[in-house]
């Protein structure tokens, strides 16, 4: 791998930032070897893999070492990417949305620095990840449940930052965050909420102090380098039901959606439901080629084919309920009255109360299980996702999927779609892209694929709720209110805050002024 | 009767302990913490092996053809589905101790780095 410069930063003065970031770090913790470097690129990239190639990575362990270093990189300009874990593989893992920048990996700093079982909270820091802090809260005995998501090996804050989210009523996970430090592109040291107050004991329990609440801006943003977080953790509930619900027709989605919705908003559905596609239910047998070995979108008569095999219906939905015994009882009759009037849907209920042994319908369990998906095609499997956030209405959710299914088949990917219903009030349709990185043309089609669908959404008026590295552009070109007045916004805070535009240029496609032209 | 029973357990730990080396025991504990996840017996990363590798070469604990300095260039660069590990992920000396434990069973192992 042939060495690589930042962006407008001379050779001799890259050797010598290197050289600055050794004696502020420890020479061991300064990669920039091509081998080190290669680490860090995007592994499931839609093509070029040094497409997002960084020019070397430094790996500080505190917050003294993190100031250092953004003053070498402030006197020569040298963007630096904030990681915590890396491993958002659908996004593009740990790589930088700008090539050369140089990764500031923040993995050492790995602490949970305090666990409050009395008010539900936890403190950590960004190279916690969910491996560690199930060890952690297992450790003391499981009294607060973290809410994970489908894949362990993630931070904890970079999840959260990323608006990422998990099947527990504390699943939006960007609502769980309760008090930050952030360390601001000059070095400055900030805390929000009632961290701003010195020796406050109330930080990680109320999310409104004296003033603005700034702790959203510093998610999905390039505005700061957040060094702790606080993240509510909910108590360990006295019982849970896990509810799968399958509905025959494929033209029922209106009404299945129309039904999830009031149960939802009225919390007799008290955390995330997954509506799955038959896609995305036939994706059960592995290996794609074991129901069709034509290289067009699945046809609907083998998805129906294989659907029966399995004796499931177009499509799934899950959910699991927390709550007491006895009142899990109430709700569940609900429910059941509620999707009576769908016809041919069926319900399955598995239940579990405190004490009993945990049971994998439970979700409570860490894994990597679900990355086996992007085996799909075999090959060297990748995959993204287009993921646009729609109102549960059932008629806009066949608009929307309808829109993505067609242009799916039109480019010939599987269309494999869940729907979440993370919060209250919104579904988040996850249709994702699983390709083989071996086969080139199938990888431009994903490109093609995502970049259409982006026009085509924002054309009715439907943004996305995150995107890999490669379309973060397209991303924010969705945001068209009043001449990109979004943008605009965010680009002044950018300037205000980092006026030397180190910070994560082009993250979510904000652009500090002096690298605007990178933009894709 | 005692005195018996308590010496049998003395060997049979020893016995235990005497299977791994110390690095091969670090590197036992690496595995299960960071690869057993999809390389269990029944793991997405297993059964992906099992379509182009014999059923007894697809469980990477129970192989005895592991060589040492391969499983260091996978774990650094990745392979198909499985991403690269950074350093910061795993250092050298922890990707040697898994090297070392996976390839303990092969024939006349010899140590990652070492010349052939």
């Amino acid at each position: 791998m042939a060495r690589l410069l930042p962006p407008q930063v001379a050779a001799q003065d890259f050797d010598n930032a290197l050289r600055e970031f050794r004696d502020a770090v420890g020479r061991q913790w300064v990669f920039d070897s091509g081998e080190d470097r290669r680490s860090y690129t995007d592994h499931f990239s839609l093509g070029d893999p040094n497409e997002h190639e960084p020019s070397a990575a430094v790996a500080p362990a505190s917050v003294a070492e993190i100031q250092a270093v953004l003053k070498i990189a402030n006197r020569y300009r040298i963007p630096l990417w904030p990681i915590s874990m890396g491993k958002n593989f659908a996004y593009g893992g740990a790589a930088p949305r700008l090539k050369g920048s140089i990764i500031l990996d923040l993995k050492r700093m790995n602490r949970v620095l305090e666990i409050n079982e009395e008010l539900g909270y936890a403190l950590v820091e960004p190279g916690v990840n969910f491996f560690d802090f199930y060890k952690a809260l297992d450790a003391r005995g499981m009294r607060v449940w973290m809410s994970g998501p489908a894949h362990s090996w993630g931070s904890v804050i970079g999840n959260a930052l990323e608006h990422g989210v998990g099947y527990t009523p504390y699943g939006v996970h960007a609502d769980m965050v309760c008090g930050m430090e952030i360390v601001l592109a000059n070095g400055d040291i900030v805390r929000t909420g009632q961290g701003a107050v010195e020796g406050s004991k109330e930080w990680q329990i109320y999310k409104y102090g004296y003033g603005p609440v700034w702790d959203g801006v510093f998610t999905q943003s390039n505005f700061g380098i957040v060094t702790k977080m606080g993240i509510w953790l909910m108590p360990e509930p006295e019982g849970m039901a896990g509810v799968t619900i399958k509905v025959p027709n494929e033209a029922d989605l209106p009404l299945l959606v129309d039904t999830l919705r009031p149960l939802r908003m009225n919390d007799t559905i008290n955390a995330t439901y997954t509506i799955a596609n038959g896609v995305r239910q036939v994706s059960r047998v592995r290996s794609r080629d074991r129901i069709y070995r034509g290289r067009d979108h699945l046809p609907k008569e083998v998805i129906a084919e294989q659907l029966k095999k399995q004796g499931d219906g177009w499509w799934s939905v899950i959910f699991n309920l927390y709550e007491r015994p006895e009142v899990l009882d109430i709700r569940l009759r609900l429910i059941e009255a509620a999707f009576k009037k769908i016809p041919g849907a069926t319900m399955t209920v598995n239940r579990w109360k405190k004490g009993e042994p945990k049971q994998t319908w439970m979700r409570q369990d860490v894994s990597l299980g679900p990355l086996g998906s992007v085996n799909w095609y075999g090959g060297a499997g990748g995959h993204t996702d287009f993921g646009p956030v729609i109102a549960p209405i059932g008629e806009r959710v066949q608009q929307v999927y309808k829109l993505v299914y067609d242009r799916f088949v039109e480019h010939g990917i599987d269309c494999y779609v869940g729907m979440f219903g993370f919060g209250q009030r919104a579904i988040v349709m996850v249709a994702d892209l699983i390709y083989d990185r071996t086969d080139a043309d199938m990888v431009v089609r994903a490109r093609k694929l995502f970049t259409t669908l982006s026009k085509d959404a924002a054309a009715i008026g439907i943004g996305l709720y995150r995107a890999h590295l490669t379309f973060m552009d397209d991303g924010a070109r969705m945001q068209t209110f009043n001449d990109r007045a979004f943008m605009r916004f965010n680009e002044r805070v950018k300037e205000a805050l980092d006026p030397n535009g180190i910070l994560a240029p082009g993250k979510q496609g904000i652009w500090p002024a002096r690298l605007k032209d990178s933009r894709s | 009767m005692a005195v018996t029973l308590s010496l049998v357990a003395v060997v049979v730990g020893a016995a235990e302990t005497e299977t791994l080396t110390p690095q091969q025991q670090q590197g036992k504990a690496l595995f299960d913490a960071t690869c057993n996840y999809c390389h269990n017996a029944r793991g997405f990363a297993t059964e992906r092996l099992r379509t182009r590798l014999p059923e007894d070469r697809s469980v990477l604990t129970e192989r005895t053809d592991l060589d040492p300095n391969y499983i260091r260039t996978i774990v650094r660069n990745g392979l198909a589905s499985m991403p690269a590990y950074t350093p910061t992920d795993l250092n050298e000396e922890q990707i040697r101790a898994i090297a070392a434990y996976l390839a303990r069973s092969r024939p006349a192992s010899r140590a990652l780095g070492s010349r052939p």
